[in-house]
């Protein structure tokens, strides 16, 4: 063991390589087209929507007409908003089967409330929100504050509860009809900027905000890179997680909103809405063991599924071959994703050396 | 109370069910010292380290910094932790401010805007004076080498400690050269007039650096003794516990 009795004062903790005399302009163009190269592969979900569109656009001349990608974007607002809420619950490592179903119970609620109680119109929106909040306490209280066991069951069971609450609301039939500002909100446009696209927009916004720049959203990132570290750090990990889920029913209900307003009806949600949600949060880039994860490429993820349905109806291929399409596209971009992360590690660990001054 | 103490542990006692983790430790650090904390696996070392840090709430005693009693873990202790305790995904400059980010507004804790140019700039600062280069503040730690991570871990304990730092074997993980960097980092520590725990398998190492060994044997305090090369035997048998397993002069330690 080296004798240390003496301090060193001027020691370098990381010995590194040393500092280059004159960094040479090669390695500083290498550099940059590492970095370069780097932005290009992060921006892999926008590059898969802009083949798919590519190859769309070859086959039919009216796919990227305005009117038709104004399709395209309402028909893949209701899944970007609930992706949205689905991706909260990914960042920290965790998955939220139910909000499929509080979409469908809310979209209920509405009509319901709206068919039986015409001057209660007024109410809806509020009330689906309050579900939301309640639904999403709910699972919060199961997985955080009871830890009941993992989330997966938990939601996959409040899944089917929240499913059965929506047929004995319903009485097991769709129910048509809602507040004339729900309908409003899905079909008029601002600014020439449909409402569905609008709502994306705003709330994707807000998600952005909350996740890179508030504390409280950058300690989710920071929940799912490393839990443990988070409680060791001071972070209230309990307190983020519970917060997370309510988060989560809350997009599903708005979703709610969206799709009662769409539609112009409630209907009970069949359970794939959230699997579609979650398959665009994966294509989006988001990594599902947690703190990896980008809001507005969740929201190209979603354009993509819409994409891909929107050109299959254009070619008139038969409705039958979309699910094997997304099915398709879903493992390919997970494919591609893996392929990106250790390509992308090669270059910055390479980026880092060039940077260092070390052998090239 | 001793006069100069900067922490002072009290009787500390910490039951899990019906065992006893820590047992009625008492003993405190001196301004500018440096003590180790020496014991077996399950001696009760990382529990202690959990009170003093404020996760752990003792079940008996008080541990008290500069005289007045630790409470939550903002209190102005570092902690170095084993597994290093780094957000892979997360940049170098948050990973030093990771639960204690700069905000505007400040409070209520946790709902302001993390204000990234000034936790750039301090992580910066914070980086230079304690002369680790680190090329990109913004480079996730993922991508970092062993040496930088672990450079990094100690730059936090460091950066938030007013008075005392609390390092978790510091060198475990590390090469001979990278250990020795952390050795005369830490040694600089009382330099600056922070106190330093140190636990630690290593002997040679806390002969090295340390001025005093405190020992603990399942969760019982067993001996306090100068960390010095004299003392090399005796810290030894205070860690195993009555007589000497010596095998050519070493221990199963290590």
């Amino acid at each position: 063991m080296v004798e240390l009795k003496k301090p060193a004062l001027g020691s370098t903790l990381v010995s590194g390589h040393p500092e280059p005399d004159g960094t040479t302009q090669a390695s500083q163009r290498r550099s940059m087209a590492l970095t370069v190269a780097l932005r290009l592969i992060a921006a892999g979900p926008l590059l898969v929507l802009l083949c798919i569109w590519l190859v769309f656009s070859l086959l039919s001349p009216y796919f990227l007409s305005t009117s038709n990608v104004t399709n395209i974007l309402v028909q893949s607002s209701s899944v970007a908003l609930l992706a949205l809420g689905a991706l909260v619950v990914v960042m920290v490592g965790s998955l939220d089967l139910s909000l499929g179903s509080t979409v469908g119970l809310c979209t209920i609620v509405g009509a319901v409330i709206f068919r039986d109680y015409p001057s209660l119109g007024w109410f809806v929106i509020p009330l689906l929100l309050l579900i939301g909040l309640a639904i999403g306490i709910v699972n919060a209280l199961c997985i955080v504050s009871l830890r009941i066991g993992n989330a997966f069951i938990v939601t996959l069971g409040m899944l089917y509860v929240i499913q059965s609450l929506s047929y004995v609301v319903s009485g097991g039939t769709q129910v048509p009809g809602v507040p004339n500002h729900v309908i409003a909100l899905a079909n008029e446009s601002l600014f020439g900027i449909p409402g569905p696209v609008l709502l994306v927009i705003a709330c994707g916004g807000l998600l952005w905000l909350l996740l890179n720049r508030v504390a409280w959203g950058r300690w989710i990132v920071a929940i799912g890179g490393n839990r443990d570290a988070a409680s060791k750090v001071g972070i209230p990990t309990r307190k983020v997680l519970f917060s997370v889920y309510i988060i989560a029913s809350v997009f599903a209900a708005v979703t709610g909103i969206l799709v009662a307003g769409l539609n112009n009806s409630g209907t009970v949600d069949n359970g794939t809405s959230i699997l579609q949600a979650i398959a665009a949060v994966v294509i989006g880039g988001a990594s599902l063991t947690g703190g990896r994860g980008s809001v507005w490429y969740t929201v190209v993820g979603a354009v993509i599924l819409g994409s891909i349905t929107n050109g299959l109806t254009l070619l008139s291929v038969s409705p039958n071959w979309t699910p094997f399409a997304i099915g398709a596209v879903l493992v390919a971009a997970v494919g591609l994703d893996t392929l990106r992360t250790s390509v992308e590690g090669k270059l910055r660990i390479r980026q880092a050396q060039i940077q260092a001054g070390g052998a090239v | 109370m001793t006069a100069n103490a900067v922490l002072e542990v009290a009787g500390v006692t910490k039951r899990f069910g019906n065992h006893a983790a820590l047992d009625t430790v008492s003993f405190a650090v001196q301004e500018r010292e440096v003590v180790a904390l020496l014991g077996d696996n399950g001696a009760g070392k990382s529990t202690l380290v959990k009170c003093i840090s404020g996760i752990h709430r003792p079940d008996q005693g008080s541990i008290y910094l500069e005289g007045s009693p630790v409470a939550g873990q903002d209190s102005g202790i570092g902690v170095v932790y084993q597994d290093l305790a780094l957000f892979d995904n997360m940049s170098v400059a948050e990973n030093l401010f990771a639960g204690r980010e700069p905000c505007w507004p400040r409070f209520p804790r946790g709902f302001g805007l993390v204000k990234r140019r000034t936790m750039l700039d301090e992580a910066r600062r914070t980086l230079h004076r304690l002369e680790v280069k680190i090329p990109n503040l913004k480079t996730p730690v993922g991508l970092l080498s062993g040496g930088q991570r672990q450079a990094i871990a100690v730059s936090k304990g460091i950066a938030f400690a007013r008075r005392i730092v609390v390092l978790d074997e510091p060198t475990a993980a590390l090469g001979i050269r990278e250990r020795t960097n952390v050795l005369r980092l830490v040694r600089q520590l009382p330099e600056a007039g922070i106190a330093v725990i140190l636990i630690s398998h290593n002997l040679e190492e806390v002969i090295a650096v340390a001025d005093r060994a405190v020992i603990l044997r399942q969760g019982k305090m067993v001996g306090e003794v100068a960390a010095t090369a004299e003392n090399h035997e005796t810290m030894v048998s205070l860690i195993v516990g009555g007589s000497l397993p010596l095998i050519n002069g070493k221990t199963g330690q290590e």
